[in-house]
């Protein structure tokens, strides 16, 4: 009954108009904050598709270091003061070999025979990007696995192999060759057999195990403090201007996929938090409109409301029709935004997983986030009613 | 439950002609189950005074103390609770609701404390003869009719003191004479009190005190 009497003045139009704004504010924000979600995994995940928080960084190769024959030797300060800047989350050096490494291979029915001069670094496995079973050495194991860069391979299948009519191989294929490797160092020598296991995309060197590494430097090695030219580093956010400041300022070099693909998330970022913001203060008017609305209509309902008071109604009981109202209003916009967002991500998903086949999209927390949202919108919306109410009867 | 007014001035400039005033800014006790009736010319300020006690304007000077309560500190949930349960008033203009109906009106009121049952309103309808108009909108009822709706609704819940302000201007003499013994019955029975506001009339009613305001 109190509802029949407060419903009139109710304007139709001025509902339909927050409707319409509220719901594209909301599906705006929605949409925004839940892409927001699914780029960061496209980007941060721990294999994601565009994730690549590397960064390899050697110092600058000068004439003048050539013709000195100086080599760009890391100190132990320098590691040190990389591995303590902010930016940091892991560092490491490579270990280069202090041994000569040659590898051969005997009989070549399939594969041509060779023999070459050849050279190992080693990182710590977790700065790997090649997971194998068959990467690990103990000491007495006859067999090293090693990992080349997948650029070696398509040097050779498309550069070297068809200009010496040599036959393309295949990833599997070379999987399978067996090599001889002997490493000679510290008036020692001792043949290995060998085999590629894996092909990396970040580590542009040759790979064998860090226990094998460590173990050949102490047995083969020649003696001399082993000094590395290059450092591996992974990074929190590779879009983080103090890291490029940095390194220009201590004048290393650095392989720029991480920073360029770190600049592309961040603008990506910086375009949905702007659509994000724009979708904030639609939402922002749209509510505005409604209690603008409500404020009209508690207004031309004060006789009314005063009446209601003074036979004995509660405040809260009077504002409650207009609470309902409003919050009613709202959760009925929330949930076709969220439908719509559903609707909108559901298509827009399939086109990135045909970019991206197996892309594992960020977790849907569209209804968490609906939910926060609509208990934000309902608890103002009650307060300020009430004391709408309140101000004008009391 | 006693109403104390403590020197209660209206505060606008008085009337020269009016200032031997019996209740503005005295100290009156009205007690239970009196009847009082409130006596005074247009514009002495009749609706000023009930709408003191009943909460409804603030803006006086003194006090008035109901149940031991200052009118003045009271909070708004303790006024809500004063007029659902202490004080029943028929307002001098009605404040019926004009689209609802006439029973509607009763029943908005009558719900905060299910006073009466449905067959009980329908009684009071009849007494007053207006039951063939309980179902029309309150808004088309003549302003006599609506008073007697307004009074119907005063009774519609429980009370110490029932105030009228000037409550049978537009009601004919036969059904001021059936409005006066309902009420004066309905007071006996809830041992309750009454202030009455009029121009003069007396509304061939008993009280008990009789002020000029």
């Amino acid at each position: 009954m109190i509802w029949k009497l407060l419903r009139s003045n109710i304007s139709l139009t001025q509902i339909i108009g927050f409707g319409l704004a509220n719901l594209i504010g909301l599906a705006i924000v929605l949409l925004s904050i839940q892409s927001y979600w699914d780029i960061d995994n496209l980007f941060n995940s721990e294999d994601g598709f565009l994730s690549n928080n590397f960064i390899i960084v050697n110092k600058k190769v000068s004439l003048l270091k050539t013709l000195r024959n100086k080599r760009t030797y890391f100190t132990e300060d320098e590691i040190a003061d990389v591995a303590n800047q902010p930016f940091v989350k892991r560092s490491s050096v490579f270990l280069p070999a202090s041994y000569q490494v040659k590898a051969f291979v005997r009989t070549g029915k399939n594969f041509p025979a060779f023999y070459t001069d050849l050279f190992f670094e080693s990182v710590p496995d977790e700065f790997l990007d090649v997971q194998d079973a068959k990467w690990q050495w103990e000491e007495g194991d006859e067999l090293i696995p090693v990992i080349i860069p997948r650029s070696y391979l398509a040097l050779y299948n498309f550069g070297f192999a068809p200009s010496q009519g040599l036959p393309q191989v295949s990833e599997n294929i070379i999987k399978q060759v067996g090599l001889k490797v002997r490493i000679v160092g510290g008036g020692k020598e001792r043949i290995f057999d060998s085999r590629i296991v894996g092909f990396s995309d970040r580590l542009n060197t040759i790979l064998v195990p860090y226990d094998f590494m460590s173990w050949a430097n102490k047995n083969y090695g020649s003696g001399e403090t082993i000094e590395s030219a290059r450092m591996i580093i992974e990074t929190e956010n590779p879009a983080d201007p103090s890291i490029a400041k940095y390194f220009t300022d201590e004048n290393y070099e650095l392989n720029n996929d991480a920073l360029e693909t770190g600049k592309l998330s961040y603008f990506l970022r910086l375009a949905v938090f702007g659509i994000l913001t724009i979708g904030l203060i639609i939402s922002a008017l749209a509510i505005g409109l409604l209690i603008l609305s409500i404020n009209l209509l508690i207004e031309k309902n004060k006789d009314k409301l005063k009446n209601l008071h003074l036979i004995g109604y509660e405040v809260k009981t009077i504002a409650r029709p207009y609470q309902l109202l409003a919050i009613s209003l709202n959760l009925s916009c929330l949930i076709i935004a969220a439908i719509i967002v559903v609707i909108v991500r559901g298509s827009l998903l399939e086109q990135v997983s045909t970019l991206y086949p197996g892309f594992d999209p960020g977790s849907s927390g569209i209804i968490l986030i609906s939910f926060v949202i609509i208990v934000m919108i309902a608890a103002l919306n009650w307060l300020w009613i009430k004391r709408r109410v309140v101000k004008t009867i009391v | 439950m006693t109403i104390d007014l403590k020197k209660v001035d209206p505060g606008i400039s008085p009337d020269p002609d009016n200032l031997n005033s019996e209740v503005w800014g005295r100290e009156i006790s009205f007690s239970l189950p009196n009847k009082y009736l409130i006596s005074a010319e247009s514009g002495a300020g009749k609706s000023s005074l009930i709408s003191f006690i009943y909460g409804e304007r603030k803006g006086y000077e003194g006090d008035i103390v109901l149940n031991g309560l200052s009118a003045k500190t009271m909070t708004d949930d303790q006024w809500t609770g004063m007029r659902r349960n202490n004080l029943s008033l028929v307002f001098q203009g009605l404040k019926l609701f004009p689209e609802l109906t006439a029973l509607e009106n009763i029943q908005l009121k009558n719900k905060l404390t299910d006073y009466y049952t449905e067959s009980q309103i329908a009684e009071l309808f009849d007494v007053f003869g207006l039951k063939h108009k309980m179902n029309e909108p309150a808004g088309l009822l003549s302003f006599g009719q609506r008073q007697r709706v307004a009074i119907i609704r005063a009774l519609s819940q429980p009370f110490k003191w029932m105030l009228l302000d000037e409550p049978f201007s537009h009601i004919d003499e036969a059904n001021i004479k059936i409005a006066c013994d309902l009420i004066i019955k309905e007071l006996t029975d809830r041992k309750a009190g009454m202030v009455l506001t009029s121009l003069g009339n007396r509304y061939s009613m008993a009280y008990d005190h009789v002020y000029n305001l």
